[in-house]
C-alpha cells in the first residue's frame, strides 16, 4: 500500500495505473511501415516429403523478391511459430536466417499461441518504429496437419490456455469457444444458423483463393447437419488445422528502394490481454481485450468510425461464433448484432465491409505462426487491387484490418493496413 | 504481390520421402501456490482465494488482488453452485485410456465466488440445464491431473467430500 497526499492508501498498481498513462502513438502516414513484398504458402497437409523449411524459404525469397531486396538487405528478422511440438525445433529464428541467406542479422522468435503470426507482424513493427532496424523480414509458420495426429494437436492446443486450472481439464479448444458462444447466444439470441451462415461465407470465399486449404460450396443446412464437436459448436463451424508460411518485408519508409507503384503501410497496431481463464473475466462472451487492441490499432490510424472507415478486413475466425464476437468486438457492427448481419450479408464480398475473402480460418486454413502474417499479405494485395481474380471486390479499397487472438481471444492483436498511393 | 507455393499438399504420402518420429515425454512439475486448491479438488473440497483488503473471493483462485498487492488467504466456501454457460462434447480427458463419451462441461458460478469455475459436470450431460443448481464434488474424480477432478453434481445427496485423513 501506497500513502496519498490526502492521507489514502491505495495499492501499488492503482497508483502505477494512473501515474503512467500509456503513451499514444498517432501514426502518420510518411512514418508508417512499409510492407514491401509478401507471400503464402498454400495451406494444406503436406505428406508430399516436403519439410516446413522449404515452406520459409520460399516464401522468404518471394517477399525479398517483391520488396526488391537482397538477404543481406535485411537487418532483423523475426520468426512466428507456435510449437516446438510441430516444428521439432526450438530456436528456430537463427535456423531460418541461415536457410533464407541473412548473415549477422538480428533474430528472434515470438509466439502468442494462435496469434503468433500477428505478434510478429507487431514485433516487425516495433523494430522499425523503434529504429533498431530499417528492413525486417517476418516469416511466420507451423504444420497443424501434417506433424502430429489430430488427438495430439489438441492435447497440446489446450496448453494454449491456463494450462494447470483449464487446459487440462479435458474441456479443450472447441468446448472453451463454445462455452464463451453460448453466453453470447444467451445474451443476445444469436442463433445455430447465424453462425452456420459464417462457415457457408468463408468456405465459399476460399473457392476463389488457390491458396486455401479447403474450400466449400455448402450451405446453411449442411452446416447444422455436419457432427457435432462441442455444442453449439458442430465439424463445420470448426477451423481447419493446416501447413503453412507467410512472410512479409517491412520497411523504414526512408529505406524503401524507389517505386512509381502504390504501397500499403501499417498505419496502426494494437494489443491487449484478457485474463487467460475464460471464467475470470466479467462477460466471458465478449471479446473485451480485442475492444482494447482494436482501439489503440484505431487511435494510432486516425480511425474514429470503424464501421464506416474500414473497407475490407481479415478476421480470427477459429470457429464461426468468433468471427460473430470478433467483428462486435472490433466495432465493425454493434454488440449482439454480429448474428444478424451475417444472414443480412453485411460482411460478404457484395456486403458493406467483406470479411474474410480469403476463406479465413475455416476456408483458407488455420497455421498458427502463418496466420497473422497472411491475413496481412492477404488485405495488402486487395488494396493494391492485385488478389485473385473472383475474390478482387470491383470496388475501390483503402483500408483494411487484420485480426488475429491466441486463446479465447486471450491476445487480441489488431493491425491497421492502408494503401498509399504515388 | 503474386501467389507463391513450394511442395504439393496432398491427403497422400505414399512414396513420399517422410520420416515418422514418436515422442514419449515424461512430464513432473510442482502444483506451486495453488496445491490448497488443488489438494481441495481432489477432496471434492471447495478451497477458494480471498483478498484480506477487499474480501473479493475466487474459485478458482486468484493469487493477486487486481486492487490490492497483498497475499490472498484461502478460504473455503459450500461448494453450491449454478450453471451459467454449458456445453457437451464427445472428448476422452486428457492422459486417460478411457473412450470418448458424451460429456458436459460448463462455467460454474460458485456460491461465494465473484469468477467463474470450469468444470466438468458427472454422469449423463442430458441432467443438466442452465442456471441449474449443482454442488462440487469428489463422486466422478478421474485422470492424472487434479483440475481434472473439478466436477460437479446434479443434486447434494450425490455430493461425496473426502476429507483427508
Amino acid at each position: 500500500m501506497v500513502a496519498q497526499s490526502d492521507g489514502r492508501q491505495v495499492s501499488e498498481a492503482s497508483r502505477v495505473r494512473t501515474a503512467v498513462p500509456a503513451r499514444r502513438l498517432r501514426m502518420r502516414s510518411p512514418q508508417a511501415p512499409l510492407i514491401l513484398g509478401g507471400a503464402i504458402a498454400k495451406f494444406g497437409k503436406y505428406v508430399d516429403g516436403s519439410h516446413w523449411r522449404d515452406r520459409v524459404r520460399s516464401v522468404a525469397a518471394e517477399a525479398l523478391r517483391q520488396a526488391g531486396l537482397e538477404p543481406r538487405d535485411i537487418d532483423a528478422l523475426v520468426v512466428a511459430s507456435e510449437s516446438d511440438a510441430m516444428s521439432l525445433q526450438i530456436n528456430p529464428a537463427p535456423v531460418v536466417a541461415g536457410d533464407v541467406g541473412l548473415v549477422h542479422a538480428s533474430a528472434m522468435r515470438v509466439e502468442g499461441g494462435g496469434a503468433s503470426g500477428a505478434m510478429a507482424l507487431r514485433a516487425g513493427l516495433l523494430h522499425v518504429l523503434s529504429g533498431l532496424a530499417s528492413r525486417v523480414l517476418v516469416v511466420g509458420f507451423d504444420d497443424a496437419a501434417s506433424g502430429l495426429s489430430s488427438a495430439d494437436t489438441r492435447l497440446l492446443y489446450a496448453l494454449s490456455f491456463d494450462t494447470e486450472v483449464d487446459g487440462l481439464t479435458g474441456a479443450g479448444s472447441a468446448s472453451l469457444y463454445a462455452l464463451s458462444m453460448s453466453c453470447h447466444m444467451r445474451r443476445h439470441g444469436t442463433t445455430e444458423a447465424q453462425m452456420a451462415a459464417v462457415a457457408v461465407k468463408n468456405r465459399g470465399n476460399a473457392r476463389f483463393n488457390p491458396d486455401a486449404h479447403k474450400p466449400m460450396d455448402i450451405d446453411i443446412d449442411a452446416v447444422l447437419r455436419s457432427p457435432v464437436i462441442s455444442t453449439p459448436y458442430k465439424l463445420l463451424d470448426c477451423s481447419l488445422l493446416s501447413d503453412a508460411a507467410a512472410a512479409v518485408v517491412l520497411c523504414a519508409p526512408d529505406a524503401a528502394p524507389r517505386s512509381e507503384r502504390a504501397r500499403v503501410c501499417i498505419s496502426g497496431s494494437g494489443c491487449a490481454a484478457d485474463p487467460a481463464r475464460l471464467g475470470d473475466r466479467p462477460d466471458p462472451g465478449r471479446f473485451a481485450a480485442k475492444t482494447v487492441a482494436a482501439q489503440r490499432a484505431y487511435t494510432m490510424a486516425g480511425i474514429t468510425d470503424p464501421a464506416r472507415e474500414i473497407d475490407v478486413a481479415e478476421v480470427y475466425d477459429a470457429f464461426t461464433g468468433a468471427e460473430i464476437q470478433s467483428l462486435e468486438a472490433l466495432g465493425l457492427v454493434a454488440e449482439g448484432k454480429g448474428g444478424a448481419a451475417m444472414t443480412e450479408r453485411r460482411f460478404h464480398a457484395e456486403g458493406e465491409v467483406p470479411v474474410n475473402l480469403s476463406g479465413g480460418l475455416l476456408g483458407q486454413g488455420g497455421s498458427p505462426g502463418a496466420v497473422g502474417i497472411a491475413q496481412a499479405v492477404t488485405i495488402a494485395r486487395l488494396l493494391l487491387g492485385e488478389y485473385h481474380p473472383g475474390a478482387q471486390p470491383s470496388r475501390d479499397l483503402r483500408r483494411g484490418l487484420v485480426d488475429t487472438h491466441g486463446g479465447v481471444a486471450t491476445l487480441c492483436a489488431v493491425h491497421v493496413l492502408e494503401r498509399m498511393d504515388t | 504481390m503474386r501467389d507463391h507455393a513450394i511442395g504439393r499438399p496432398t491427403d497422400s504420402g505414399e512414396g513420399s520421402d517422410r520420416v515418422e518420429l514418436l515422442l514419449r515425454l515424461r512430464h513432473s512439475q510442482g502444483l506451486g501456490e495453488l496445491a490448497p486448491y488443488f489438494r481441495g479438488l481432489r477432496e471434492g473440497r471447495t478451497i477458494a482465494a480471498r483478498c484480506p483488503d477487499c474480501a473479493r473471493t475466487w474459485f478458482p483462485p486468484r493469487l493477486t488482488c487486481p486492487d490490492h498487492t497483498v497475499a490472498v488467504e484461502w478460504v473455503e466456501l459450500s461448494g453450491s453452485g449454478r450453471i451459467v454457460s454449458l456445453t457437451v462434447t464427445s472428448a476422452a480427458l486428457p492422459f486417460t485410456d478411457e473412450v470418448p463419451r458424451p460429456q458436459a462441461f460448463a462455467l460454474v458460478r460458485v456460491d461465494g465466488a465473484e469468477n467463474l469455475a470450469l468444470a466438468r459436470l458427472a454422469g449423463p450431460p442430458d441432467a443438466y440445464t442452465p442456471d441449474q443448481a449443482v454442488w462440487l464434488s469428489s463422486a466422478d474424480n478421474r485422470g492424472p491431473h487434479p483440475s481434472q477432478a473439478a466436477c460437479f453434481v446434479a443434486s447434494e445427496a450425490e455430493r461425496r467430500i473426502e476429507r483427508a485423513p
